[in-house]
């Protein structure tokens, strides 16, 4: 009874220590890596703009630090010698970024790995992000080919190394990163000016703000925009969107969020546990305290007694629980190193969080001795030496209902009376088993949303095998020229355009897609999995974008295009789309598209369908790679892949986690609820057994008792593991992705057998008691 | 009453060993011995018991506190096992018997009565004897038992409503409704005041004479002694007596 007690305690410290300790990590291991590498507040990305007046903006109010840069996409012709398994054609891009020519701190710096920094032996010296280098066996000496300004050039590599801004770089259209396809490539100023040609200009604003606008960049960000409106502003990002940030901060949170949730709930069924035992163990000693106190032991040496029995169960608990999340935090914080490169992501012992854990665990024990043995000390001497009166016996609620308890049968009235009787015992139960199921519930509905979330976008969403985006818009009449390429059988075009959505107060920096009539290569979803009808007229807007916006369908809202003319337009919602990834795009016909922004006849991406032929697969891949036309490329079946790999097994890892936790509370409680029972009843059962009761007899009592509460509570529990569920949704949800909430009817099954089968687990060890029950001892009857 | 006015009152002869071929002999014990180890001290409670119980008939075994009469009546009640000896029930030999089969046993045969009577406090009288009667297939209605014992009119009562005779006679309503052909009573009356305990010995009693159940009953009084048919008497594990008890009284005769 006691380890089962301790045992839900620790978990519930641990699970504290382990969530909240992961926190710390990631949390420490973030901001140290952030302040190093200087991170910045807001990114501008810009058609074109002259040095000198990125330059003169950097006396603007509020502005701390500019650092103007060039920046483009770039496809690599070659890259090192890929690991076995990888299509050495399979197209790789790289975010090319340009550094100083000679080392200085910079905003968005890097942080070396290996090798140097750029020397003067060479203009083309490049350093490249540490684990694409990892995935294409490049090093210091390297030399890699990148498409950079149109042209097939050849880069030195100097270095690797790793920066905050590419914490998480992902594929253009992934959600996850993929360094074997996707890695970033810092070049020096001059090179990048050259083969850009863009001689005293950048086309990318970075800037730190003063300590007073920390909390919200936007209204400088959006001053120094707007100061380079004329040069064609691209994107406004400020931090808090800004991907590597932006998925960190979701991260976290989550952690932060979750690391208060589930130690809750574990306290607070251990808490109720504890108090219960001590209230029976109270009574249990009830003769023993009559005596003492009558040879004249004072009350408070008594009491005293509990409390210290009280603190030794919660800092047994603590301890074991603190153990444990310290083992749990390593493990997570493992995992967090294999999707965020951090050079300090470790996992730290926190003696603070030890101290909470050891408090929580110590207090919530102490508050229940004290709650058990307050009635202890009221009791005289004479009182606590005569033994506990019998219970009051009376019936029941339920007898009430003549007819309704006669027809029960002797086995369920004599199971209703001692479930109605044992109140506090039998609420416990349910709350228990209440906790239990919804934890259950919750991670069996993440493992089947994450799996539908994926079915979602790849099989009804995403047609296409890849998708290429263009450096600049071409006529569509490239979409014909597409299909003839050898190993595609299908093209569709597609006309993007970036820009601001604002709805009164809210603003969102979206996509609009515009798709060809009658496209089956992108095909918009509504929540139910019906196909979403493309419109010619307004646009369907992603599920999480009208819900930030507050828009729904027949509202307008104003789109301000990031390119060409930037004119305001006023957009009608035409309908709502679900979407678990590129939850800022929305889709309308490719028509209204160009009429709304003047471009006729033009596409920026080709969605394209591939033939199974391998030969053909190669030779299209090659020539992707050597293209000077295409700024990105999307493999769709490698993000599938990559999306199963990283984030369903990682976190269905969880899954398991989340599944056993809750096994500890059903086994705990139950276990706790029968042995206290079967002490409670010892006697009872005993004379069970000497009328001729059979152990499995008395068993199916016990267990109908059992079955009867946790059944119950579990299935109340349904109900909150949905809240749970949504709760873990909107805190893992970004602009990223979504975690589309789908719940099979097999989940609310598969919830309620899991609580079955821990109930009956439990039920063996209690039976495994009552065969081994000693009658004689039990009814004292022995000589 | 010293032990040699019993003596000279009593028929004592020899119980034969082994299997009773005598129909007038309920339970057998033979040589039965019971020792309890406690850490590295070994108490022997029975020293090689010899007794017949004849059918139909009330048999006091008495003796003083810590004789061993309680282990001799758990182990005839099968709720516990001789160290050595056999005990038989009929021709069954109870001290060879698995759990299970000991639990069918008393089941379908034994009533026990205790001492305090241990019934369900969570139970009303009538639900209390429900509890044995629901065990066997051809029980006594089970306010026939309370009838019995003159408690029907609390049927519906709880333990901690009646008194300690009425709890007692409960607990006989208890053992009878399985219609036993064996009662075992460990002390019945020793909670009791006297008036409340020969009112119980009375109910034992007439069952006895009137559903001709064999009754044994278990004491350390030698008033309850004198109204059971044959009396045996246990000291320090062994039967120092045992015979037929030629001045039988009834139960308004005695007095303790």
């Amino acid at each position: 009874m006691l380890a089962a007690v301790v045992a839900i305690s620790a978990i519930g410290v641990g699970c504290l220590v382990g969530m909240m300790g992961t926190y710390l990590n990631l949390d420490r291991a973030r901001d140290a890596f952030f302040a190093r590498c200087q991170m910045t507040d807001f990114w501008v990305s810009l058609k074109q703009a002259p040095e000198a007046e990125v330059t003169r903006l950097g006396k603007l109010s509020g502005v701390s630090r500019l650092r103007e840069r060039i920046v483009f996409p770039a496809m690599v012709s070659s890259a090192g010698e890929p690991k076995r398994g990888i299509d050495p054609d399979r197209p790789v891009g790289a975010l090319v970024i340009s550094m100083p020519d000679v080392r200085r701190a910079v905003l968005d710096d890097i942080t070396l790995r290996q090798g140097s920094y750029f020397t003067d032996r060479r203009d083309n010296e490049a350093i490249i992000s540490e684990r694409f280098a990892a995935a294409h066996g490049l090093v210091p000496g390297s030399v890699i080919g990148l498409i950079l300004g149109g042209q097939n050039r050849t880069v030195h590599v100097v270095g690797t190394a790793i920066s905050a801004e590419t914490t998480y770089l992902t594929p253009p259209g992934a959600v996850a990163p993929d360094p074997e396809i996707y890695g970033a490539v810092w070049i020096k100023r001059t090179y990048a000016e050259d083969v850009f040609d863009l001689h005293g200009a950048c086309n990318s604003v970075v800037g730190s703000v003063t300590p007073g606008f920390k909390a919200d960049p936007r209204p400088v960000m959006d001053t120094v925009a707007d100061r380079l409106a004329s040069y064609g502003v691209l994107s406004r990002t400020p931090i808090g969107e800004q991907l590597s940030a932006m998925t960190l901060d979701t991260e976290i949170g989550g952690l932060r969020t979750m690391g208060g949730v589930l130690p809750s709930i574990f306290l607070l069924v251990a808490a109720l546990v504890l108090n219960v035992l001590m209230v029976r163990m109270s009574d249990q000693q009830r003769t023993v305290i009559g005596t003492l106190k009558a040879i004249g032991v004072p009350g408070r040496h008594i009491f005293a007694h509990f409390i210290a029995y009280g603190l030794v169960v919660g800092l047994l608990g603590g301890v074991l629980g603190c153990a444990l999340g310290y083992v749990l935090a390593g493990g997570m914080t493992g995992m967090y190193r294999s999707f965020f490169n951090f050079p300090n992501l470790i996992n730290h012992a926190h003696p603070a969080l030890f101290t909470i854990g050891l408090l929580v665990s110590t207090g919530s024990a102490v508050l229940g001795t004290l709650y058990g043995v307050r009635r202890v000390r009221l009791l005289t001497a004479g009182e606590a030496m005569r033994p506990k009166p019998p219970e009051s016996a009376g019936r029941i609620v339920l007898e009430r209902w003549g007819a309704f308890w006669k027809r029960l049968g002797f086995g369920w009235q004599l199971v209703l009376r001692n479930v109605f009787r044992n109140r506090v015992r039998s609420a416990i139960g349910l709350v228990a088993a209440g906790s239990g199921s919804a934890i259950v519930f919750a991670a069996l509905g993440m493992r089947s949303s994450l799996h539908h979330m994926v079915d979602f976008q790849f099989n009804n969403v995403v047609k296409s095998n890849y998708e290429l985006v263009l450096h600049d818009p071409v006529e569509d009449s490239a979409i014909d020229e597409a299909r003839r390429i050898s190993g595609i059988s299908d093209a569709e075009g597609r006309l993007e355009l970036e820009g601001e959505a604002s709805f009164g107060p809210a603003r969102k920096q979206a996509v609009i897609s515009g798709l060809a009539p009658g496209s089956v290569l992108t095909v918009p979803h509504d929540a139910g999995e019906q196909r979403l009808r493309i419109p010619s007229f307004g646009v369907l807007m992603p599920k999480r974008m009208s819900e930030q916006l507050g828009l729904r369908v027949g509202d307008r809202f104003v789109f301000r295009p990031s390119r060409g003319e930037q004119r305001e337009h006023s957009v009608f919602v035409a309908g709502i789309a679900d979407s678990a990834f590129g939850t800022q795009t929305m889709y309308t016909s490719l028509d209204f598209l160009s009429e709304l922004v003047g471009q006729h006849n033009a596409v920026t991406s080709i969605q394209l369908r591939g033939t199974p032929d391998r030969q053909q697969r190669r030779a299209f891949f090659r020539r992707v790679r050597e293209s000077s036309e295409v700024a990105t490329f999307s493999d769709i079946g490698r993000q599938k892949e990559q999306l199963n790999e990283e984030l369903i097994q990682k976190l269905g890892s969880v899954t398991y986690v989340m599944i056993g936790f809750a096994a500890v509370i059903f086994l705990g409680t139950i276990l706790n609820g029968a042995l206290m029972s079967l002490k409670d009843r010892r006697r009872e059962l005993a004379t069970f057994r000497v009328l001729g009761y059979q152990p499995r007899e008395i068993g199916s009592m016990l267990f109908r008792e059992i079955i009867l509460v946790n059944m119950i509570g579990a299935a109340l529990g349904l109900p909150l593991g949905v809240a749970l569920l949504n709760g873990l949704s909107d805190q893992i949800a970004n602009d990223l992705f979504r975690m589309m909430v789908h719940v099979p009817r097999i989940n609310w099954v598969m919830s309620l057998m899991l609580a079955f089968v821990f109930t009956v687990l439990a039920y063996r060890v209690v039976y495994a008691l009552i065969k081994r029950m000693n009658v004689l001892d039990a009814l004292g009857v022995k000589e | 009453m010293s032990s040699g006015v019993l003596m000279a009152t009593f028929d004592i002869g020899r119980e034969s060993k082994g299997i009773s071929n005598d129909k007038s002999v309920a339970v057998r014990l033979a040589e039965v011995q019971k020792s309890y180890v406690c850490g590295e001290v070994e108490t022997r409670v029975l020293q090689g018991v010899d007794l017949d119980i004849e059918r139909g008939l009330v048999t006091v075994v008495l003796g003083p506190s810590g004789s061993g009469k309680t282990t001799l009546l758990n182990m005839i009640g099968g709720i516990d096992r001789p160290t050595r000896g056999q005990i038989f029930y009929g021709n069954r030999d109870i001290s060879a018997m698995s759990d299970a089969q000991l639990t069918d046993f008393r089941r379908h045969e034994v009533g026990f009565v205790f001492q305090f009577y241990n019934l369900v406090p969570t139970l009303t009288s009538l639900e209390n004897v429900r509890v044995a009667t629901e065990l066997v297939k051809d029980p006594m209605d089970p306010l026939e038992a309370l009838r019995w014992v003159q408690m029907d009119d609390r049927a519906g009562y709880f333990p901690a409503q009646l008194s300690g005779g009425q709890q007692q006679r409960v607990s006989i309503a208890r053992a009878l409704g399985k219609k036993p052909t064996l009662l075992l009573c460990d002390e019945p009356t020793g909670a009791l005041d006297a008036e409340t305990g020969k009112a119980v010995l009375k109910t034992l009693i007439d069952l006895n004479k009137q559903l001709d159940t064999t009754v044994v009953i278990i004491t350390h009084n030698e008033s309850v002694a004198r109204l059971g048919h044959r009396i045996a008497r246990l000291g320090s594990g062994v039967i120092r007596s045992s015979g037929v008890n030629r001045k039988r009284v009834g139960v308004d005769e005695i007095n303790w």
